[in-house]
């Protein structure tokens, strides 16, 4: 029974630190861990997660508890992970997987990359290039929205690489998508750098967030509802922030 | 007009699958998101062509939300997956920015009036959001989430 429960708690600090760190909602996180102990025939479980960490503890027999904390620092969005870490918590709930299979096979989605689609750049900036056209932009807009897309997907990219803060990213996400769009649309002498400047920024900003928040909150998760709200207003706010400083800029050369 | 319409639909599609593709969604979940991305758009779009834009962002998401929901049971995975890129073309990217080029403007109150407008479109979204995945859950066939 020991053995089984140390290796459980890992299992489940494993699946939800992947639920996690890789887009997906605290409640998922919880429930997963509480659906996979359930298997188990797990007496007690706690389990709390917030963005930025969670706390279990579970007891098989109800006299002893076994306690994990874990701190979670990078937080990007791969829904591929989510839907694997979700398929093995099936597969441990159905018994058709035993623990060790089960650990293996978490560690392999934790660690791999197997599915990160090829050319990534190119989709970011053809995305942005139809968002552009959605808001009404031609084919000057559509252009220059593919390029800046490709630029903007190749800095978040990098910017994720370096482990750095999200704050970094957005500020100089926003100021090179403004930069372009203005600069491009001056050149030219034609064009409409407003619907550029939304275009491209559509893909950056935190839709998930801002209203996962305001759900975290209505359905009572009141401290993950409000972490979900400052990051999405954080992001959203250095954005446009980022943006804004150019546009500023270039409204105070009176070349707008 | 119906052109107009429809070429927005294809566009809408195209540009959450490509954004689907950004963020690692799983391949056969691909088109059945961006299926859902236009079904959401249109609905949307036909609310701000009637008038009232806060109605095409909380039917249109509960649409997306619902959608995503079925597809869910139907591959068994999560709903976020189909829901997430979804979402993304009926966000208020542009209140945002009308937001920020307001206060650039230093016209503070048309900053505040859209700031105001957008944070309670977000709200709308949530709202109906919240709606659906209670109701959901309530239908008793959720297992992991």
């Amino acid at each position: 029974m020991e053995i089984i429960s140390a290796k459980l708690l890992k299992i489940i600090k494993l699946s939800a630190q992947i639920i996690l760190e890789n887009g997906g909602e605290t409640y998922r996180a919880e429930e997963t861990i509480k659906f996979i102990c359930k298997a188990y025939d797990i007496k007690e479980i706690e389990a709390i997660a917030t963005p930025t960490g969670f706390y279990i503890t579970i007891s098989s027999d109800g006299n002893e508890n076994s306690t994990v904390v874990k701190r979670i620092r990078k937080r990007t969005i791969n829904l591929q992970k989510i839907a694997d870490v979700n398929n093995v918590s099936r597969q441990i709930a159905l018994h058709t997987i035993d623990l060790d299979e089960a650990l293996e096979e978490l560690e392999k989605i934790e660690n791999d990359k197997p599915h990160e689609y090829k050319y990534t750049q190119l989709y970011g900036g053809i995305s942005s290039a139809f968002f552009v056209v959605l808001f009404g932009g031609g084919i000057f807009e559509f252009v220059v929205a593919l390029f800046t897309g490709i630029l903007i997907t190749q800095i978040t990219k990098h910017f994720v690489n370096l482990h750095s803060y999200q704050f970094f990213s957005s500020i100089v996400s926003g100021t090179v998508i403004a930069a372009i769009a203005i600069v491009a649309t001056l050149a030219a002498k034609t064009g409409n750098y407003n619907q550029i400047i939304v275009g491209s920024i559509m893909p950056l900003l935190p839709g998930l967030s801002m209203t996962n928040a305001i759900r975290d909150t209505i359905r009572g998760d009141l401290i993950s509802g409000m972490a979900r709200g400052a990051e999405a207003l954080l992001v959203a706010a250095s954005l446009a922030a980022g943006a804004g400083v150019f546009i500023y800029f270039a409204y105070s050369l009176g070349i707008l | 007009m119906l052109v107009k319409f429809f070429s927005e639909m294809i566009f809408c599609f195209l540009a959450a699958y490509f954004y689907a593709m950004i963020m690692n969604a799983p391949k056969k979940t691909l088109i059945y998101s961006s299926v859902v991305a236009s079904l959401g758009y249109m609905v949307y779009n036909y609310c701000v062509n009637q008038g009232s834009p806060r109605l095409g962002f909380f039917l249109g998401t509960t649409v997306i939300a619902f959608f995503g929901e079925i597809f869910a049971r139907k591959f068994k995975m999560p709903a976020t997956i189909f829901i997430f890129p979804a979402l993304i073309p009926i966000v208020p990217g542009f209140g945002l920015y009308q937001t920020i080029f307001a206060l650039v403007e230093d016209n503070i109150f048309q900053a505040l009036k859209t700031g105001v407008n957008t944070f309670l479109n977000i709200g709308a979204m949530a709202v109906a959001m919240a709606m659906v995945s209670l109701i959901a859950l309530k239908m008793g066939t959720r297992k992991t989430e």
